[in-house]
């Protein structure tokens, strides 16, 4: 008895049941340091890179702060707060927004896009480890192979973490994350050191458009698109959280500020010596000792990334029932193989970085808008864990067939929306772009067309249980 | 049986044993809603001001950035 009850009690972990309030495990200052150990990765680097092209350091700042903060606190909301509400996880959650069957469309678009985010944080461990090897070894040009088997050992690591489960992952974050905010203002002072502030602070984009205010709108669009990108994982790592405030919060240290500081890190190193890769000059700047050191921060950064994005995705797979009935650590497993097929064609995933993290901005932002219009306009903060486990006909969330046929054309509408303001593969754009930027558009048409039509065609015929109170067979047991 | 398995006992797609532990932990937070706003304390009239100040200053951020440099 004792054995079962230990079994299902690691199953409410990392399952889908709802996390007790008794259980959480993660304060403030706990989910902060989660959150700067997976914000801290080569991804701020790369899209400072990926900035330079367009904006000075100074622009880039704003553009990087501002379009953070904005797509952040719109995300963060959405997610975080459902989450450590009600312990539950977000695709658990969802089935309130898209179905009970209709919340599987979330978790499937969303499942392929983490396999290519775990593939990338390998790949950028694998370069970062190769660059090491080869300072000491005083070998360059090392070869593909040695990259590809560097990226597994990273995707071997992150599954370790993860098959212990959140507790590990949060003390992992414990130690690597203060080490990396270290690791950061120390690549920050080298950089001032050997390039000069001054000579970061004037140094132009390298190619920018005729256009300045466009180039400061397309920096400002990726990082609106980087805030968004971070929807499908957080409310997985909320439930765990202690309350509300521990879970809002942190991710306007971590995913937020700490992103930016990197960003900026990217930026900087870019615009002056050439490279956003930090593998690739911390070693000259720093010195073989120190810079190896750095660059060991560096590459278990993207550990600590990997570990949060997979434990948050495998927690939402429970949803097929394939994967319900499958223990944890197989599961795990199961999800790096992609993730290790990819890492075989390295420089494909390297190379087209910045149109998957613009592709990513399509659809995050929108589902971003329709969750917090539910969630917060329509529902008022009130979800009937009854109708979220009922997968029956009988379920209050069970609309059409069990998909909210009204949440899947809101979202499916919003993606041409985006391109009609930019092109996110060729960086084309319309004339409006200039003013209202492309996600900010498809966020917010995906949340009116939502409501209107929600209140139209779904509340008008008293479907999805949006009564106030109302929770099936016992109208006084709406939990709050 | 209580009304709570009646109405979700076999209907969850989970295995009777994670089944009953689910309904145990749905009684516990429909029962102890105000000991659960207690725990999970939910986020103040304060914090939702300063997110809006917060997002609308990243706005302003972006129109000033115009009106300065550009």
């Amino acid at each position: 008895m004792g054995e079962t009850n230990t079994s299902v009690n690691r199953e409410a972990i990392f399952g889908l049941l709802p996390v007790l309030p008794s259980e959480r495990t993660w304060n403030f200052w706990d989910f902060a340091s989660v959150n700067v150990g997976l914000a801290i990765a080569t991804w701020c680097f790369l899209i400072g890179g990926t900035m330079s092209f367009f904006v000075d350091l100074k622009m880039g700042f704003v553009a990087a702060l501002a379009g953070n903060t904005t797509a952040i606190l719109i995300m963060a909301a959405a997610t975080t707060l459902p989450s450590a509400r009600y312990g539950l996880d977000q695709y658990t959650s969802l089935r309130s927004v898209f179905g009970v069957q209709g919340s599987k469309f979330a978790l499937l678009m969303m499942v392929f896009v983490e396999f290519l985010w775990c593939a990338v944080l390998s790949v950028m461990f694998g370069r970062a480890m190769q660059n090491i090897y080869e300072n000491f070894s005083g070998k360059s040009g090392s070869g593909v192979v040695l990259l590809i088997a560097f990226a597994i050992v990273a995707i071997l690591i992150s599954w370790l973490v993860v098959w212990k489960g959140p507790v590990t992952i949060r003390i992992f974050n414990l130690i690597v994350a203060p080490g990396l905010g270290l690791m950061m203002l120390v690549m920050a002072y080298l950089l001032v050191r050997d390039v000069g502030f001054s000579g970061i602070w004037i140094a132009p984009p390298l190619d920018p458009a005729p256009d300045a205010w466009w180039n400061f709108m397309i920096a400002f669009e990726l990082n609106l698109g980087a805030g968004f990108s971070w929807w499908p994982i957080m409310g997985g790592l909320a439930r765990l959280t202690r309350g509300e405030r521990s879970a809002f919060w942190p991710n306007m240290l971590g995913i937020n500020l700490a992103a930016v500081v990197g960003t900026m890190i990217g930026l900087a190193s870019a615009l002056t010596i050439g490279t956003d890769d930090p593998t690739e000059w911390m070693v000259p700047l720093g010195g073989p000792v120190f810079g190896v050191l750095a660059l060991l921060f560096v590459a278990f950064a993207n550990i600590t990334s990997i570990m949060s994005l997979a434990y948050s995705t495998c927690l939402a797979l429970k949803q097929v029932r394939t994967f319900l009935l499958m223990d944890w650590g197989k599961l795990t497993a199961t999800f790096f193989i992609p993730a290790v097929i990819i890492v075989f064609f390295p420089y494909a995933v390297y190379d087209n970085f910045g149109s998957f993290l613009a592709i990513c901005a399509t659809f995050y932002g929108p589902l971003s808008g329709i969750y917090f219009v539910d969630y917060f306009l329509l529902r008022r903060q009130k979800l009937n864990l009854r109708h979220i486990y009922n997968m029956s006909p009988a379920s209050g969330y069970y609309y059409w067939g069990g998909v909210n046929w009204v949440a899947v054309a809101s979202f499916v509408t919003s993606i041409p929306v985006y391109y009609l303001f930019l092109d996110p593969i060729s960086f084309a754009s319309t004339t409006p772009f200039v003013w209202l930027t492309a996600s900010l558009p498809s966020t917010i048409y995906a949340m009116v067309i939502y409501y209107v039509l929600m209140k139209w065609l779904v509340l008008s015929k008293n479907l999805g249980a949006y009564e106030t109170g109302s929770v099936g067979s016992r109208t006084e047991k709406a939990v709050p | 049986m209580s009304s709570l398995e009646l109405e979700l006992s076999g209907k969850t797609g989970m295995d009777q044993e994670v089944e009953q532990e689910l309904f145990r932990r749905i009684a516990i937070l429909e029962e102890n809603t105000a000991e659960r706003e207690k725990e999970i304390e939910p986020l103040k009239k304060c914090d939702w001001i300063l997110a809006a100040v917060l997002f609308a200053c990243s706005i302003l951020l972006v129109i000033l950035s115009n009106i300065i440099f550009y």
